[in-house]
């Protein structure tokens, strides 16, 4: 059960109050408290445990068109107030401008756990996990890592808004080693979402593990190489979260596209000269939504308090809307789009993705994909990644693929690599099948670096290049 | 009043009458500083200030972590009991083997910046001798990060040690872009501002990116890469996470059962060395205080050492290396030595006949951890060499953007073995995805497979 917030609510005025002193033009403020608790096991022993709580203040303000951040721990007014006190100053006017926002929410949610999050029964499900993934003597080396947190915010701005929330989230990360003809092959599994104990029986972490080990294996044991050109590449859901994520997500965050993360996470392929653009085939549809219920990338408001919703990045291959916060909406006068997120409040709130998805098609199948590649491959889950600055070429390395030889899944194959150039990529798609499967990630950004908890997929595609 | 350092005392008293058999008691206070810079000026603050105290305890080997916030008498106690129940929870690390012992001789501190901590220093003034330096030298748009950070903490062990440290670090980045679409970046790190010469960063950092005014292509294929410092320090700072004993353990290492083989060209050496006078991330003591080292990882091409904590020193019948980490051990400053060396990167571009001068990298990723099997991604400007001369700028991406639209595919035994010189003055090169700075001269790797993009 979630216990009262152990922070004090006046804090957040009080804060608006200081800031409001200084000459701000805008200010918000946001308490939060949260608790971790996390269990590794490395080779089946348990390596340590970890719990921690913290409770800390976010004040951002902007003043002579500077943005100011100012974190504290334990916060108190004193503490607070000392911070006004020695605020940086500038001598020529910033460029900070935040987009007019008409909603003026005052709202309280929460997604807590079904179950309270008994160490005791984490600890005892996790060893039974562990305890049969190591009946598989082939997988040479283990290392599992289990951890549940419950954040509670609240936040204010000056223009009136007042949300506070309580997400509870519970996530897994294996990293696994398969070995057999005297090589190896690796594997990180992960899974995430907002919940309690009752998630770690959903994860079915033992029953993923052990599916995946087994088909690495057949893939050391009887996996062949292709050096041919391949033009017919159908893959999983899992690749098509990657590619989502990668090439479509980032590249369509607004902060990029102007510049702002340039020296940081990167740039875009996308300009203010170029928006608009056909990106992928006529059935490439994909949208960023925070809303789904239960999901990694799960808030109803942002970090900036406007109102959740989801985006439509990519309708009919064109590129139709971008991830947008208050500052990059000002920029580019448009409406944020609730896009502004942090990993916590030490952090500036960045453009953030959170559930980014290719839309299924109910029409087709898995099995209507590998009739229509006939001849091809396809790739089921990757090893290596990565991709440009610009975000316009980049790599899924293969780790359990298969031949499809007249429609239907053949031989193991290793080491196939999909390079590509994105917009290649997108307008390859040719099908997509009515399955959905989201996969999750801790999305990294900003400097100092922050992570924050995503998912990407949607259904598995045909690529046909040409 | 008690200054907040010195709850570590009762902290640490609390953990023994409870029965704690060994705990280590961090008490910590910071502030860092961010100030970002976008379209040539400074853009935003960000202020981060932390304190608390964090606890390591093991009862019966069992291992917990826990922290407290509120540094009073009644929370601390509440904790303490929190912590020690929590441990009887767990299951018992079969190899734990305690704390490093002390007391312990230290040797001096690396040296701090009384204007960091007095915040004595104008960040527009700093900044803006970077951006115009880079504005005059040719770039269009210059962003960047410009970074300070202050620390103190104090360490109290049941192994004997109670001792206490301050640090301070600054660390400018730069990443610029011309007219001409192409970019570079770099970055300066000290331990002082005095350390970073934010004119000479602007100024060289636009001259790179205006290096060559050709644009051109290449094939796929194999080409002698010269990896930049901020480039070899990316790959390099994975290399020494590598070294230590935890990343072995978890198979997460392609130096897994090395020790005492080639793991290198004979002429390299690799050192972890957390007394670097200017080294940001130099330390007195690790985090269960065993005294700060050099430690040789590499010698002549030969593994002689993983990094340990005192545990995991004893599990493998070694010392510790001064790497703690209480869970697992974590590097300090990655050092690499190479026998041959260059005095610039001029006279090795001389001597290039098919290559590549490579000034940024990101994006390392693996496809297996145990072979060390990589590709990287070329950030920043990547100019082709023949004959000893630079040809042109590289350019393969989309229309109109400054991407090079090329990537690296290696392993690091092979890059080691093939790494045959080294030139330019090595300096602690910190990239912005790389984990921990590195000190690295620039690096001349033979026979890289080098892929541009392609639909396969």
């Amino acid at each position: 059960m979630a216990k009262e917030a152990p922070f004090d609510r006046s804090l957040a005025s009080y804060a608006l109050s200081k800031a409001k002193g200084v000459g701000a033009s805008y200010a918000d403020a946001t308490l939060d408290s949260r608790e971790e608790q996390e269990y590794i096991l490395k080779q089946g022993s348990m390596d340590g445990a970890a719990k921690s709580a913290t409770t800390g203040i976010r004040i951002r303000f902007i003043k002579n068109n500077y943005l100011y951040s100012m974190s504290l721990e334990k916060p108190t007014k004193e503490g607070v107030a000392k911070l006004f006190s020695k605020i940086d100053r500038f001598k020529k006017p910033g460029l900070a401008k935040l987009a007019e926002y008409e909603g003026k929410h005052s709202a309280r949610y929460a997604v807590k756990e079904k179950e309270e999050p008994d160490s005791r029964e984490i600890i005892r499900e996790f060893l039974q996990v562990d305890k049969a993934i190591s009946k598989a003597k082939f997988i040479k080396f283990r290392y599992g890592d289990i951890g549940y947190e419950q954040i509670k915010r609240h936040f204010e701005n000056s223009d009136g808004s007042d949300i506070e929330s309580t997400i509870a989230n519970m996530g897994y990360f294996y990293s696994i080693v398969v070995g057999a003809n005297g090589t190896t092959r690796q594997r990180i599994l992960q899974d995430g979402a907002c919940g309690g104990r009752e998630l770690i029986d959903k994860f079915e972490i033992d029953k993923k593990v052990l599916e995946d080990a087994k088909n690495m294996k057949k893939v050391l044991e009887s996996g062949i190489e292709i050096h041919d050109l391949i033009k017919r590449v159908v893959i999983s859901s899992e690749i098509v979260g990657i590619g989502i994520h990668e090439s479509i997500g980032h590249p369509l965050e607004a902060d990029r596209v102007l510049g702002r993360e340039a020296a940081q996470a990167g740039t875009s392929y996308l300009n203010t000269k170029n928006l608009d653009m056909r990106i992928g085939s006529d059935i490439v549809n994909i949208y960023d939504d925070p809303t789904i219920e239960g999901s990694n990338g799960f808030y109803l408001y942002d970090d900036e308090g406007v109102k959740a919703r989801r985006k439509n990045l990519v309708t009919n291959g064109i590129q139709t809307e971008l991830l947008q916060n208050r500052e990059t909406a000002a920029a580019l006068s448009t409406e944020s789009n609730a896009a502004s997120r942090s990993s916590d409040i030490w952090y500036e709130p960045l453009v953030r993705m959170s559930n980014t998805i290719l839309e299924p098609d109910k029409s087709n199948t898995f099995e209507d994909l590998l009739e229509e590649a006939k001849d091809g491959i396809y790739i089921k889950n990757f090893t290596e990644w990565n991709i440009d600055d610009t975000r316009t070429f980049s790599k899924y390395q293969g780790n359990e693929a298969y031949l499809i030889k007249n429609g239907r899944l053949d031989k193991p194959v290793k080491n196939f690599a999909l390079e590509s150039k994105t917009l290649d990529f997108w307008h390859a798609v040719k099908m997509v099948d009515k399955s959905f499967n989201l996969t999750v990630g801790n999305c990294g950004k900003g400097e100092p670096m922050q992570g924050v908890p995503v998912s990407m997929g949607g259904p598995n595609a045909l690529l046909v290049f040409r | 009043m008690k200054e907040k350092i010195d709850y570590g005392k009762m902290i640490l008293d609390e953990l023994k009458s409870g029965g704690a058999d060994h705990a280590a008691v961090t008490v910590y206070e910071g502030s860092s500083k961010y100030f970002k810079i976008f379209d040539n000026q400074v853009d935003s603050a960000v202020e981060i200030n932390s304190s608390g105290a964090s606890i390591f305890t093991v009862k019966d080997k069992r291992v917990m972590f826990t922290n407290i916030e509120r540094l009073e008498e009644q929370p601390i106690k509440a904790a303490v009991a929190d912590a020690l129940a929590r441990a009887q929870m767990l299951s018992q690390k079969d190899y734990y083997f305690g704390l490093a012992e002390g007391p312990f001789k230290y040797g001096k501190a690396p040296g701090n910046d009384d204007k960091i901590i007095g915040r004595d220093y104008d960040v527009e003034d700093l900044t803006s001798g970077m951006i115009n330096a880079a504005l005059a030298n040719g770039a269009e748009k210059v962003h960047g990060m410009f970074n300070v950070n202050y620390g103190k903490t104090r360490l109290l062990t049941t192994g004997n040690v109670d001792v206490q440290e301050e640090g301070t670090s600054a660390k400018c980045s730069i990443r610029v872009f011309t007219q001409s679409n192409t970019s570079a970046q770099n970055a300066q790190v000290s331990r002082k501002l005095s350390g970073i010469d934010f004119e000479q960063l602007g100024k060289e950092t636009a001259s790179l990116a205006r290096m060559s005014s050709n644009r051109g292509s290449i094939e796929n294929g194999t080409y002698d890469l010269i990896y930049m410092p901020i480039a070899a320090g990316n790959l390099l700072s994975i290399y020494g996470s590598f070294a230590t004993i935890g990343s072995v353990e978890a198979g997460l290492s392609s130096l897994v059962g090395k020790l005492g083989k080639k793991v290198a060209n004979p002429s390299i050496s690799i050192y972890d060395d957390a007394t670097i006078s200017d080294g940001i991330q130099s330390y007195v003591f690790d985090d269960e205080g065993t005294p700060s080292q050099r430690t040789t990882i590499v010698k002549d091409g030969i593994l002689k050492t993983y990094l340990h904590n005192a545990s995991t020193a004893k599990k493998y019948k070694t010392k510790s290396t001064g790497n703690a980490g209480l869970l697992a051990p974590s590097t300090s400053t990655p050092v690499f030595e190479h026998k041959k060396k260059y005095p610039s990167i001029e006279p090795l571009i001389r001597d290039t006949r098919k290559g590549i001068l490579i000034t940024n990298v990101w994006y390392t990723r693996f496809s297996n951890y145990l072979t060390g099997a990589f590709s990287t991604m070329p950030r920043d400007v990547a100019f082709y060499i023949e004959d000893g001369e630079i040809r042109f700028a590289i350019n393969m991406g989309m229309k109109g953007s400054a991407s090079t639209g090329i990537r690296i595919n290696d392993d690091f035994q092979r890059m080691l073995e093939n790494t045959t010189a080294t030139a330019g003055t090595a300096v602690q090169a910190k990239g912005w995805d790389a984990s921990t700075a590195v000190v690295t001269p620039s690096l001349f790797v033979k026979d890289v497979k080098v892929t541009a993009a392609s639909f396969k």
